[in-house]
């Protein structure tokens, strides 16, 4: 861990951007590049989030990236969506959302923690919600 | 819940959010924690503040797929969870 990559990332993200989530990506191959943001990881499916230039959200096999991209991931990447979500990026993003903004407001949201609600907060900024209407009876 | 661990969890570009319609509050959390529910909950005391109020169906279960901005993109379970893979889609 580079103690100033982290702190670098950490001051960006609270000033609400993500250069250091910027970057070139190449195709495993070499071929292909394209410019994005990393916005998300997760280790069981084996994929990468990256928000395009267009704004357009887009999910990859890692294995589809360079290796140069891949050692990124495997070094940086969980720090940096750490270190934007501590700076609230996410929150940033959803305000600018109709729906976003509502589930962002504090109390809004509860979560299951073992017999209990709790309060929660989205950790995800995503383009679509899936609403699910029910009761009990 | 299986499909939601499988397709929603570890999705960014999709949540799901679940409307609680009960006004019993332990009524909703004993239901919950019985069943383990994974996800985001709305209580009934913040529909109107979560903006879901809106969006109130004629009946329950009802899931419906909404875009960031509001717009109703699909209905009803099976087209919610088609279209929302659909729309979210890995590249390959």
């Amino acid at each position: 861990m580079n103690p100033k990559i982290l702190l670098f990332a950490a001051s960006l993200a609270l000033l609400g951007q993500g250069p250091l989530a910027a970057r070139t990506w190449t195709s495993a191959d070499g071929s292909k590049t394209f410019e994005g943001e990393l916005r998300a990881l997760s280790e069981r499916a084996k994929t990468v989030t990256v928000l395009m230039e267009g704004g357009k959200l887009r999910t990859f096999k890692i294995s589809l990236l360079s290796e140069e991209d891949r050692n990124f991931l495997r070094k940086e990447g969980h720090k940096i969506i750490l270190a934007a979500s501590a700076g609230k990026g996410a929150d940033n993003t959803l305000q600018e959302q109709k729906i976003g903004k509502n589930l962002a407001k504090e109390g809004i949201l509860s979560k299951l923690e073992g017999e209990s609600f709790v309060g929660h907060k989205l950790t995800k900024t995503p383009d679509y919600y899936i609403v699910y209407f029910s009761a009990s009876w | 819940m299986k499909q939601y661990q499988a397709e929603i969890a570890d999705n960014p570009g999709v949540e799901m959010i679940h409307v609680s319609l009960d006004r019993d509050k332990k009524a909703a959390e004993t239901w919950a924690a019985k069943e383990g529910f994974p996800w985001p909950t709305v209580m009934m005391d913040n529909l109107k503040k979560s903006g879901f109020e809106d969006y109130m169906p004629r009946g329950v279960p009802n899931y419906k797929l909404l875009s960031k901005d509001g717009k109703i993109v699909a209905e009803g379970k099976g087209e919610v969870f088609a279209k929302a893979a659909e729309l979210t889609k890995e590249e390959t």
